[in-house]
């Protein structure tokens, strides 16, 4: 029994106790003898007693009893029911508390199952953010990071509680090779509340965490109906950096497997070349010509493992120009010369018109650009019937020079002159059956005229013959070009 | 006037091919495989110009050229690299450490290369040693 209970009961039957004496000490004056005195006490005993069973059976039980079941309420026991009340107010009270805990158990109930509910909702996001192996990453409308899932910690380095709330340009930095992208690019979000989807994808990117980089493609989604929960963008980030360590073993392995083949046949061809000159006046036509075949064969397979290695190149961004001012006329005579004999024997005149008028340097890659000129020499000569004609001339321009290369061939047709310039593209005609050929010579010789910030373009008639030129930047433009 | 030319390259048969012809052509060349024997030969020899392998085995094309240079004999002797095409940034890293030209093996027959060679050597003859008045 706790104690304000007992001192309510103490107090209660000291009350009729006082009561009880009071009665007593009455009658008592009455008789006003021992007897008197006695009966009194009696008297007093009685009430006494029986005010005490009385209060304990009607106020003390019950209340016991409301205290019991609500101790077993609060510890969430919602079986306990009252019973055993009479009529009386007690008992109504009884009523009213089993109603209560009845209904208090419905509204527990269902409120334990609405919390089961949406955990097992949330576990579920959950789960599936943290089983994604990309970087999930959502940010609210002012950008703030609100969701980053395990991969994005992982790749990043941050733990989520560091960045959640924190805005997105903060925390990750991300760049286009060298040039830095801001949230506004990558990470748009939307006031509107119109559009949605996809509003930006790029590869390759470079994105920095903490104290930690790495590549990835990257997607980003603004979110429709956003500003309700208020989540404004979210991100994927796929990690390449394992396809690019891969890409990179391949480059290694095609720069490595074309080095072993490169160093035999340049000493086959150094071979050939010697053996040629030497034996120009002593050896009869046909030997001549079969040394002269098998160089032309060595010549065309190296520029075939050159071709693909300068693809491999082009494709891993690894292709460099080193620029120096170049007499391009200079240039332009060896390359000829280099070619001469090819076109020998296709019995085709091949002329360089040159003049000796005054020209400012190029600013060139002589290797590059001699491998451009080479390109659209060997085609005017492979695609030029016997018998045919291959000129070169160069050209002022403003403050570039052009030069032109044009032949007497079979010509290109208006469909094939789109895809001319296309990686492996090549027209099914009688020369191309005849001539090897990878269809990328075209492709690799725009790519490095466009590294020297020049065009190249071709002018045909389907019959008549082609004419390819191409413009190269001179010293006086070089103040306002950059190359990288 | 004869030239003595220092050759470091490791394939045997372009080393054979570049000598032949450097020899041809009035230069007297001492040809070596790696570039300890020649870094050797250069301490020991006076020589014109060297021409020098970048891709070499062992100590490679970079390394010889840089002992080259922090040598007090050797280091005002003319050196072009000899290289594969694609081998930009390592012909751009030999041109920082005082190389004077470079030469792509396979876009040149030999005699073409000789004919480079004494291009670069007299152009880089001429800006060292402006023609002394004549009196
Ligand atoms: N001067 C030309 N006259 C006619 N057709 C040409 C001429 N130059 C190129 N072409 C056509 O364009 C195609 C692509 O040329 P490209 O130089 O890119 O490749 P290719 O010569 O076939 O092979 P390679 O990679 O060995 O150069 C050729 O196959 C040919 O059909
Ligand atoms: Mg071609």
């Amino acid at each position: 029994m706790n104690l304000p209970i007992k001192w309510f009961l103490i107090s209660l039957t000291l009350f009729f106790y006082l009561t009880g004496l009071a009665a007593g000490l009455l009658i008592g004056e009455f008789f006003s003898n021992l007897i008197g005195a006695i009966a009194a006490v009696f008297i007093m005993v009685i009430i006494g007693l029986t005010s005490y069973l009385v209060i304990h059976s009607t106020i003390i039980n019950p209340l016991q009893k409301l205290q019991n079941s609500l101790k077993n309420i609060g510890e969430k026991d919602f079986e306990v029911r009252l019973d055993g009340g009479s009529q009386n107010e007690i008992g109504g009270l009884f009523g009213a508390f089993n109603t209560m805990v009845v209904d208090l158990k419905a509204i527990i109930e269902k409120l334990e199952q609405d919390k089961n509910l949406k955990s097992a909702d949330k576990d579920k996001f959950e789960v599936v953010l943290s089983g994604i192996s990309d970087a999930i990453i959502a940010v609210d409308l002012d950008q703030k990071i609100q969701i980053f899932n395990s991969a994005a910690q992982n790749l990043t380095g941050y733990s989520t509680e560091e960045v959640i709330g924190h805005h997105i340009g903060k925390v990750i930095r991300v760049f286009d090779r060298s040039d830095e992208l801001l949230p506004f690019d990558y990470c748009p979000v939307n006031s509107s509340n119109s559009e949605e989807g996809v509003a930006f994808t790029k590869k390759d990117l470079k994105i920095v965490g903490k104290n930690k980089e790495f590549f990835a493609n990257l997607v980003a989604g603004k979110i429709k109906g956003g500003t309700g929960i208020n989540l404004g963008c979210i991100l994927a980030l796929h990690d390449t950096s394992e396809e690019k360590r891969l890409e990179e073993m391949k480059l290694d392995f095609v720069s490595m497997a074309a080095h072993e083949l490169r160093t035999p046949l340049t000493s086959l061809r150094g071979y050939l070349s010697v053996l040629i000159k030497e034996t120009k006046n002593t050896l009869g036509a046909d030997d001549t010509m079969f040394l002269s075949r098998a160089n032309i064969s060595a010549q065309q397979l190296s520029a075939l493992i050159e071709n693909l290695l300068n693809v491999s190149r082009i494709e891993n961004h690894k292709l460099t120009i080193n620029i120096e001012p170049t007499d391009i006329r200079q240039l332009i005579q060896q390359s000829v010369d280099q070619i001469m004999e090819r076109a020998t024997e296709k019995k085709i005149t091949l002329e360089f018109k040159r003049d000796d008028s005054p020209l400012p340097k190029v600013l060139i890659d002589k290797i590059r650009i001699g491998e451009v000129l080479g390109n659209l020499l060997s085609n005017a000569i492979a695609y030029t019937q016997d018998g045919g004609r291959v000129s070169v001339w160069i050209e002022r321009k403003g403050d570039d020079v052009v030069t032109h290369v044009a032949d007497t061939g079979e010509g290109i047709s208006k469909e094939s002159l789109q895809h001319l310039f296309t990686k492996f593209f090549r027209i099914s005609g009688k020369l191309e059956q005849t001539t090897k050929g990878t269809g990328l010579g075209l492709y690799i010789s725009k790519e490095i005229i466009q590294m020297h910030h020049g065009e190249i373009w071709v002018e045909s008639e389907l019959g008549k013959g082609s004419t390819f030129s191409f413009s190269l930047p001179t010293e006086s433009k070089s103040l306002v070009l950059d190359f990288k | 006037m004869v030239k003595k030319v220092l050759l470091i390259e490791d394939d045997e048969f372009i080393r054979d091919l570049y000598k032949r012809q450097l020899d041809i052509c009035d230069m007297f060349t001492y040809a070596f495989s790696n570039g300890a024997d020649g870094l050797k030969s250069a301490q020991e020899n006076q020589y014109d110009l060297i021409l020098l392998d970048i891709m070499l085995p062992g100590m490679n094309g970079l390394d010889v050229l840089r002992s080259l240079k922090q040598n007090e004999k050797t280091k005002n002797i003319p050196v072009i690299m000899v290289s594969n095409l694609g081998q930009e940034s390592v012909v751009k890293e030999g041109f920082a450490l005082g190389a004077i030209g470079y030469l792509i093996k396979a876009t040149f027959t030999p005699d073409q290369i000789v004919q480079e060679i004494t291009k670069i050597f007299d152009q880089h003859s001429q800006s060292a040693q402006p023609p002394q008045a004549k009196g």
